[in-house]
């Protein structure tokens, strides 16, 4: 193992699942780091991100979106967009990728034990609090409760809804979701996420909330915790922004005096209300 | 601090004394003085006293090979670059060297950036100080001087016929240990002289800004109106950034193809439109005054709040060099202006 | 005549008004001989122009970056732009209309007679640092030199801009009101470039090498040009890639070549991208000499008379096609 923050290592591509379609589908990867001492000592935390790319065309900073819970393997949710990730969905199970991390300021967990834990995502979104749900999946005993709320453009952008099927029939959390329009088919809510966030009216006595989404719907998710009386320690969200060596130096990351990829990607209410300004 | 003395005449000797090391120095020629290697000491044609040459890139190469990669059997192979060779710098200004100073925590903190720390501890700067400061100059503004020591392992005052040399480190003693029978021990004259060259070069200095607390006014200043117009001339071209011995910003792309090749770090320009550009077209900083505004931030604000340094030598380059004379003495005078402070 | 005068009379007048959304032009800048442009959004603000062989920046570039000066570009709304145009500049506007990049009804010409512009380099050389504002005035053949409380006069040759030496004529074209002055008009026979294209190749090629190895793809040169406005330059696209971001003498020369043919038979040489080069690169003999060969092969100048058409969408039956086959 080198001592160079910048090299990356070869991870092996095992699984790949299709999670939405269209013009800028998302595809599942688990990953498996080939080195085993690699492996051992990338402890990730939940909410923190790696360096995912492929030698000759680039890389991309990506939110680990599994458990460290899930031990020996890493995934990544990664929506086709630009040059690196076209690259990245043409990966098949056994081939190799390059990785390096983990990066950013994790969910604090341990800070968090005792309390409700209620995520409230948007599209893509779910991806960085994919980990955080997990992780209190399994730790579920530490936490009083792990509430999601969840809502996409329509039913087919919706991500991980197998696994929130489960976790809703095994009872381990209450999840609500939604779409923007009406669409054939779907029973459920009608509704922008931060709107179905009000009609829930969830209580934030002894609750953490974490939002990730589009900004746009971060921006309100936020406003409407606040009208919900949650106090601004009590929410977090994680932010997103071009990255480049992912370690604070580069500076394409900074919003305001923080880079989003060694003082975040996790920010307190808080603090996220210091970088507005700048976003 | 130690002190010695050597005749100008003597100048390639010592330098070729130094030995056995890469020597790096301001070469005249062609249109342009540039910091340069020289392979020939006695061929060389030095030229002390330009004050644009650049020597950021010695410790942060514009382009710089982080690793080369090829695919192997089922996998891939990483080479990572060999250690830099030992080197010496002559001829650097002390805002320059000051400016090394400025960018140790950043590429050291946290993470251990080996590219420019390897460079750095191979490096020993020897510096000239100024006699012509220019019209661009305003270092004491920010805590330099023309004859500043700070960031150098030694300085060499011209004082007439002689240098004046002050053995500043350790490692500066170490380097010119195989030219010590060229130096001669400094008389309270020389002392004398020295101190009347470096205030004479002082008092040539006519442009300043006021920093106090810039840190804590520019924050407050940051949804000012004002910054459209600051920022309204701005071209968005990189002369400022790349000039700037303080700015750090660096892209990183790969060059050949999955099968063989490099990844490389180039420098980049927080100037540039698409520096923050996402991969969806979506840009936080699309104004051209949002992006002026951020460097000014940047350098006078984030920098010192996190790393303890404004990252800025006073060296004027970016207001001289500045198609449009987007000057930041105006720039920050104005905000302090504008906040009453 | 006083064109500083006139010009800010006309400003304040044309500011007043309701199709105009602002007006771009030369201000006195930070210290010494140093200018600045300025964007007015108001008639008070008119008595900030100036016009002096100082004011050397081509404006016209403003009118296609993504902004304009305080405004954005959807801030502009209905207003049309003012702009202060020499004769030189000028030749862009026609050029850029004539090519669609700007709409003429979106901008109004206020045209100088300029008698010159300064080399900046030369100037700072031979009056090094000016800290005061400093003046700088051209009468007949004499530039006047008000620096750091002294006053010098020097001949015009010796300080005047390279492009000032050769200047076809000094009255802008296509304007909507002008700022008269003395007028003058010399001949280009491109004696330069001929000097140039007379060295052997070996000799050229090491002169280019020599240059551009310099360069560090800062593009000034590029943004300060009013001419390169392509929302996505070739240089910068990364799908695919054209041009590499590492910065050596190869991809040097690809860029400046590939620039230099995106503007054959448009560039007008106002020589801006020379001028602001931070590393002294002679940038116009390259320009030059594409526009000898277009003067020379389909006997056409950017940008002399707004009612030409740009050149690479007009042909004549008697262009050579010796590349035709």
């Amino acid at each position: 193992m080198s001592n160079n923050p910048y090299i990356p290592y070869e991870a092996e591509i095992k699984e790949v699942r299709q999670e939405t379609g269209g013009e800028r589908p998302i595809k599942t990867f688990t990953m498996q780091l080939k080195d085993k001492n690699v492996q051992k000592s990338f402890r990730q935390q939940p909410g923190q991100c790696a360096m995912v790319g492929i030698p000759g065309v680039g890389e991309s900073m990506i939110s680990i979106c599994s458990s460290p819970t899930q031990k020996g393997s890493l995934q990544f949710s990664i929506m086709k967009m630009g040059k690196v990730t076209s690259a990245l969905h043409e990966l098949e199970p056994g081939d190799t990728a390059m990785l390096r991390g983990p990066y950013g300021k994790a969910f604090p967990v341990k800070e968090w034990k005792g309390k409700k834990i209620l995520c409230i995502g948007g599209g893509i979104g779910l991806a960085p609090l994919r980990p955080i749900i997990n992780y209190v999946r399994d730790n579920r005993e530490d936490y009083a409760g792990l509430n999601i709320i969840y809502g996409a453009r329509t039913p087919e952008d919706l991500v991980f809804l197998d696994e929130l099927k489960d976790l809703k029939k095994k009872k381990t959390a209450t999840v609500h979701l939604t779409v923007d329009v009406e669409a054939k088919g779907w029973k459920g809510n009608v509704g922008f996420v931060p709107q179905y966030l009000l009609d829930l009216k969830p209580s934030p006595r002894d609750t953490i909330a974490i939002t990730c989404g589009p900004p746009i719907m971060i921006k309100f998710v936020l406003e409407n915790l606040v009208k919900l009386k949650f106090k601004e320690d009590q929410i977090y969200t994680t932010l997103e922004n071009r990255m480049k060596c992912g370690i604070g130096k580069c500076g394409k990351c900074n919003v305001g005096e923080v880079y989003v990829c060694k003082d975040g990607p996790v920010f307190s209410y808080a603090q996220y209300k210091t970088l507005l300004p700048d976003m | 601090m130690e002190t010695q003395l050597l005749k100008k005449e003597r100048l390639k000797d010592f330098l070729k004394a130094l030995g056995g090391v890469r020597l790096i120095a301001p070469v005249a020629g062609g249109a342009k003085t540039q910091f340069c290697e020289v392979a020939d000491i006695d061929a060389a044609e030095f030229d002390l006293d330009d004050y644009t040459a650049t020597t950021k890139k010695v410790m942060f190469p514009q382009n710089e090979t982080m690793f080369a990669f090829r695919s192997i059997d089922g996998g891939v192979a990483v080479e990572e670059t060999a250690v830099p060779a030992k080197t010496v710098v002559f001829g650097i200004r002390p805002c320059d060297a000051r400016s090394f100073v400025t960018l140790d925590p950043l590429f050291t903190k946290d993470f251990d950036d080996p590219y420019y720390r390897q460079r750095r501890e191979a490096t020993v700067l020897i510096g000239h100080a100024c006699q012509e400061p220019t019209n661009r100059c305003f270092c004491p503004s920010v805590g330099g001087s023309p004859s500043s020591t700070e960031g150098l392992d030694v300085l060499l005052t011209d004082i007439g016929e002689s240098y004046f040399v002050q053995i500043v480190t350790e490692r500066g003693k170490e380097a010119l240990g195989g030219a010590g029978s060229l130096l001669s021990p400094a008389t309270e004259a020389d002392q004398q002289q020295k101190q009347a060259a470096d205030a004479q070069s002082a008092a040539k200095i006519r442009r300043s800004v006021n920093l106090k607390k810039m840190h804590e006014i520019l924050p407050k200043a940051f949804a000012l109106p004002e910054w459209k117009e600051l920022g309204s001339k701005c071209i968005g071209c990189g002369i400022c950034t790349y000039n700037c011995p303080t700015c750090h910003c660096f892209d990183i792309q790969d060059e050949g193809t999955p099968y063989q090749g490099r990844r490389l770090r180039v420098w980049d320009a927080c100037m540039f439109p698409e520096f923050t550009v996402h991969a969806s077209g979506e840009n936080p900083r699309h104004d051209r005054s949002e992006r002026l505004r951020n460097r000014m931030m940047h350098k006078f604000s984030y920098f010192p709040r996190n790393l303890g340094f404004i990252s800025c030598v006073g060296c004027g380059r970016c207001i001289e060099l500045c198609p449009v004379n987007e000057d930041l003495i105006q720039i920050l005078t104005t905000v302090r202006d504008l906040c009453n402070e | 005549m006083d064109a500083t005068k006139s010009l800010r009379a006309i400003a304040r007048e044309v500011l007043g008004r309701d199709d105009i959304a602002c007006l771009i032009g030369y201000e006195q800048g930070s210290y010494g001989f140093r200018v600045q442009p300025c964007v007015l959004t108001d008639p008070d603000q008119a008595d900030r122009l100036i016009f002096s062989p100082l004011c050397v920046h081509n404006l016209t570039n403003y009118l296609t970056l993504e902004q304009i000066g305080p405004l954005s570009k959807t801030d502009i709304g209905t207003g049309k732009i003012a702009v202060v145009v020499k004769g030189c500049d000028s030749r862009t506007i026609a050029v850029l209309c004539a090519e669609n990049g700007i709409k003429r009804e979106d901008v109004y010409v206020i045209g100088v007679h300029s008698p010159g512009v300064v080399d900046l380099k030369k100037l700072e050389k031979r009056f090094p640092n000016a800290v005061a504002p400093a003046e700088v005035s051209l009468e007949g053949d004499t530039f006047t030199i008000t620096c750091e409380g002294s006053t010098t006069t020097v001949p015009r040759s010796e300080l005047v801009n390279a492009k000032c030496l050769r200047c076809k004529t000094n009255v802008p074209v296509g304007c909507d009101v002008m700022v008269e002055g003395p007028v003058h008009s010399m001949s280009d026979e491109f004696a330069d470039v001929a000097e140039l294209e007379g060295r052997s190749l070996a000799e050229r090629s090491g002169f280019w090498h020599e240059h551009l190895s310099r360069c560090i793809r800062c593009y000034a040169c590029r943004n300060t040009c009013p001419l390169c406005y392509c929302s996505e330059c070739i240089l910068d696209k990364l799908r695919p890639q054209f041009v590499r971001r590492s910065v050596d003498y190869p991809e040097n020369f690809l860029f400046h070549a590939a620039r230099a043919f995106h503007l054959a038979g448009r560039c007008v040489e106002c020589g801006e991208c020379e001028r602001v080069c931070p590393q002294d690169i002679p940038l116009m003999a390259l320009n030059r000499k594409l526009a000898k060969d277009v003067k020379e092969l389909f006997d056409f100048e950017a940008g002399i008379d707004p009612a030409q058409k740009a050149l690479f969408v007009s042909f004549r039956p008697e262009d050579p096609d010796e590349g035709i086959l």
